[in-house]
């Protein structure tokens, strides 16, 4: 209990005053009797029979006493802080977002704000309507306006958190909307506070219930997964790590390949910091990968995260050659590669391949597409040449390149090569005492390799650099065309992904193992129900492919929480309790003191 | 003071019980003052053996005639009655309307008349914490007027000390007699130790308790300070219902035990208020009680 006027309890100085009169007041009347023997004996009688007989003579004072203070306290207006509870129809934004599913004490942020949520249900008249809406990334009215509080009740505990960040503004912009066509409407919004500006809207009451304490959380931020650049059969997983607690933490970093445990690093990390780290070497073979913290922390669901490593796909290679035994060979030894053949005269131009090697040849215009030049004729070169060099030397090369990383052309010899003009477009890559002897150049999305030689008129076919060279080329090739992973997107975002033009009924599987049907159109699905971490399986023609959902939100991870919202430059202060007002119940005071002066009134008559 | 007494109403008050007592003297008790000495009055008591030396006259002849045997009748000796009037003259007699003293001065004048009258000797004695006054033993009506005055003379004041004033009284007084005490009673000392003294000395006692309407019913309201008019002892009360019970079970109790008292020990007891005429009390409470023989 609080009062509103404290200067009322200067009153109480009254009381030694009524004391004053009360002692004044007591002077007895003296009378003289012939005796007081008789008297003695019936007092002390009297006495001993109802010790509290002294008290009685002071029951008057007392009653007087009372009234003062009584009259005291409801001048002090006292209140108390109780739910606020005016309006007919109440909004409530519930925060659905990764951030309430911190557990602290016990307790997740959630679980408090239903708590809240429940009692304010509770205290609603009957007259009162009652609208729920959910608050993710997605906004979702969860129950419109009804006065069932069981129905409301039952909608409550139905909720529960998504592991994707928050997006209050919307769900505040729908609870405005919504309270300007009722004309009038209070809004609870309850969540941790970590919302950000909320626009300035018609809204006047607007109440805001914080949930949520200082929270201890690591967290994953980051994750991406590539092909290592210098190796075609290697990836990188590049993991980020950040410390959103107050002390420093010691853990591991593990990476699993399902419940396999492929590699595992410790970190160390100060309050506040952010770690990264790569790991690699895992091959291949692996598919679906998972980082993962071994810290205990109030958030659990930012210590995963996964990958999806798509099936490598073979690279379709044509040559187009009269016949090169050399490069033939070379080709079919590498990996995930599949080498057709064709004859200059019977080319034509095909996207189906991701790299078209021509030998001694090229057509009059190229597509789309990764090109080798080996030894065009000169007038039609890609890169402009002026006739033929004799016995180029093989000056210096482009060693830091990855084409020509591990590259040694120092024992090539060549016996004619083309004369390439050096040109701002083309770089570079050997460089001829006279002459570039192999460019390379972009144009659009397609990279284009020109060796100014013929194989067969240089011994390089008989180097160790040859096949070192072309099995760069092809990682270098394939950078650009293999997309790494990356089947994975952030919780609350939509998933798309091809399907064939045949499959309607596309079945995804949540990481829970719920299955849910979508339909698929133009060759392409669209899956916005992510708002569970995890892997996903879609199911689609007899294929499945797999997915990764992850949380990857610093900001949701921060745990931060706020005491009040910012709304259009209004600042709406937090109560973890409700909205609370001031009632005041000054009014018992005044009935109680009443009461007092009655019942003092009819003793004081009551007195022989 | 002396109104009252001494004013032809008041006198002729007196009178007028003195003729009635001594009707009542005559129609019903006769000889029945009587006293164990033998002596020579009318009133044939007893024989006994003639010896010699006695005086023939007393000789019953007709025994003789019968039982050829002297014997000598005996007599009752005529006692001379002596009235002992004891008034209570402290401060708590002067309350009352009338004041108790008053009160008690008209009583003993009544009985003072009567003895007088009935030639019985008659002296009075007042006191308080002492004997502040006596009035000799006197005889005949000549001697009233004195006896009214000197009753009329007494005035209030100091504590009641009964046991140390009856304790002088009797060793003053020669001769037993009868002892009628006018008082209150409100005294702090023993009254059954003052009146064991009377007792003592074979005093025909009687005790005539005198209470006035207030001190009987009082009529106190409030928070009071009572002040003892005797002692200046303070009490502080603050009267109630259940008080005024308590009083007067009290004061019930205070008289009823000095009535079982005097009851016990032959004494005569009667409770008189100033409320009822000092003449009622007399004739009528007074013959019930055989005060007046």
């Amino acid at each position: 209990m609080s009062f509103l006027n404290i200067s009322a309890f200067g009153f109480l100085g009254l009381i030694p005053v009524i004391i004053l009169f009360y002692l004044l007041k007591l002077k007895r009347k003296e009378i003289t009797v012939p005796s007081i023997l008789l008297w003695k004996s019936s007092v002390k009688d009297l006495e001993a029979s109802t010790p509290l007989q002294k008290l009685r003579r002071n029951l008057l004072l007392f009653l007087q006493l009372l009234f003062l203070l009584f009259l005291i306290l409801a001048l002090a207006r006292p209140f108390l802080k109780k739910q606020a509870r005016t309006g007919e129809n109440i909004i409530l934004i519930m925060d659905c977002s990764a951030s309430m599913k911190s557990r602290e004490m016990g307790l997740t942020r959630f679980e408090a704000a239903r708590k809240a949520a429940i009692k304010l249900i509770k205290d609603l008249s009957k007259n009162d309507r009652a609208m729920i809406i959910s608050s993710s990334s997605k906004t979702v009215v969860e129950c419109t306006f009804a006065s069932d509080k069981e129905l409301l009740a039952k909608t409550l505990a139905e909720l529960s958190p998504k592991d994707t960040p928050s997006n209050i503004r919307d769900a505040y912009l729908l609870a405005a909307s919504t309270a300007r066509t009722l004309g009038k409407a209070e809004v609870f919004i309850l969540s941790d506070g970590a919302i950000g500006q909320l626009p300035k809207t018609e809204l006047e009451k607007i109440h805001f219930l914080s949930f949520g304490k200082e929270a201890s959380n690591l967290a994953i931020t980051a994750l991406d997964v590539r092909r290592k650049p210098s190796s075609r059969f290697d990836y990188e997983l590049f993991v980020s790590v950040e410390n959103f607690s107050v002390s420093q933490e010691e853990f591991y970093l593990g990476l699993y390949s399902e419940d396999k445990i492929l590699n595992a690093v410790k970190i160390n990390l100060r309050p506040g910091m952010k770690k990264s780290h790569i790991f690699s070497g895992f091959g291949t073979r692996t598919h679906l990968l998972r980082v993962e913290l071994d810290q205990k922390d109030d958030l659990e669901l930012d210590n995963k995260a996964w990958a999806v490593l798509e099936p490598k796909k073979e690279l379709s290679i044509l040559i187009v050659s009269d016949g090169n035994p050399f490069l033939e060979k070379l080709l079919n030894l590498e990996y995930d590669t599949k080498v057709s053949l064709v004859s200059p005269s019977g080319y034509s131009p095909s996207l189906e391949y991701g790299l078209t090697i021509f030998d001694s040849y090229a057509p009059p215009e190229t597509g789309e597409g990764n090109y080798v030049f080996i030894n065009p004729p000169p007038s039609m070169s890609p890169v402009p040449a002026s006739g033929y060099v004799d016995r180029p030397i093989i000056v210096d090369w482009e060693k830091t390149h990855p084409l020509l990383r591990y590259v040694d052309l120092s024992d090539v010899h060549i016996a004619k090569a083309l004369g390439l003009k050096q040109t701002s477009e083309a770089k570079t890559m050997v460089e001829g005492d006279r002459s570039s002897l192999i460019s390379i150049f972009s144009k659009g999305n397609s990279k284009i390799v020109l060796i100014g030689f013929s194989l067969s008129d240089s011994d390089w076919v008989l180097r160790a650099s040859f096949p070192i060279f072309f099995s760069n080329l092809l990682s270098w090739l394939e950078s650009g065309l293999l997309t790494t992973s990356l089947a994975q997107v952030r919780s609350g975002e939509t998933f798309s992904f091809p399907v064939g033009r045949e499959d309607k009924n596309i079945t995804i599987i949540e990481p829970g193992g719920r299955e849910l049907t979508i339909g698929a159109s133009g060759g392409m699905a669209h899956f916005d129900d992510t708002f569970k971490a995890g892997l996903y399986e879609a199911r689609f023609g007899g294929r499945r492919k797999f997915f990764a959902v992850n949380l990857l939100n610093d900001e949701e991870s921060r745990l931060e929480h706020s005491s009040s919202l910012e709304i259009g430059g209004r600042t709406v202060t937090a109560s973890t309790s409700g909205a609370l007002i001031n009632e005041e119940f000054w009014r018992g005071f005044v009935i109680f003191g009443l009461v007092v002066l009655m019942v003092e009134w009819y003793f004081y008559h009551r007195r022989p | 003071m002396g109104e009252g007494l001494l004013d032809a109403e008041f006198l002729s008050k007196l009178e007028l019980l003195s003729i009635i007592s001594r009707k009542i003297f005559r129609g019903e008790i006769k000889g029945e003052r009587r006293s164990r000495a033998r002596g020579t009055s009318s009133e044939f008591a007893d024989y006994r053996s003639y010896s010699v030396g006695d005086d023939f006259r007393y000789l019953d002849w007709n025994l003789y005639a019968r039982l050829e045997k002297l014997f000598l009748k005996l007599f009752l000796e005529e006692e001379d009655l002596r009235i002992n009037l004891l008034i209570d003259c402290s401060k708590s007699m002067s309350f009352g309307e009338p004041p108790k003293l008053n009160y008690a001065k008209k009583v003993a004048a009544a009985f003072g008349y009567i003895g007088l009258c009935n030639l019985d000797r008659v002296g009075a004695t007042s006191f308080s914490s002492n004997l502040t006054g006596t009035f000799p033993a006197v005889r005949g009506k000549a001697n009233v007027f004195n006896l009214l005055r000197f009753l009329d003379g007494i005035s209030c004041g100091g504590e009641t000390r009964m046991e140390r004033c009856l304790q002088y009284f009797c060793a003053q007084c020669k001769k037993p007699g009868v002892a009628i005490i006018l008082s209150d009673c409100l005294t702090q000392d023993d009254k059954q130790e003052a009146l064991k003294y009377l007792i003592y000395h074979k005093f025909d006692t009687y005790i005539i308790h005198i209470l006035e309407e207030t001190e009987l019913s009082p009529q106190l309201a409030g928070d009071l300070r009572l002040i003892d008019s005797e002692t200046g002892e303070v009490k502080e009360i603050t009267v109630s219902e259940k008080l005024l019970r308590n009083y007067q079970r009290f004061l019930k109790e205070y008289c009823g035990k000095l009535q079982d008292f005097c009851l016990k020990n032959g004494i005569s007891y009667i409770r008189a208020s100033t409320s009822v005429p000092f003449e009622e009390l007399v004739l009528t409470h007074l013959r019930k009680s055989r005060f007046i023989k």
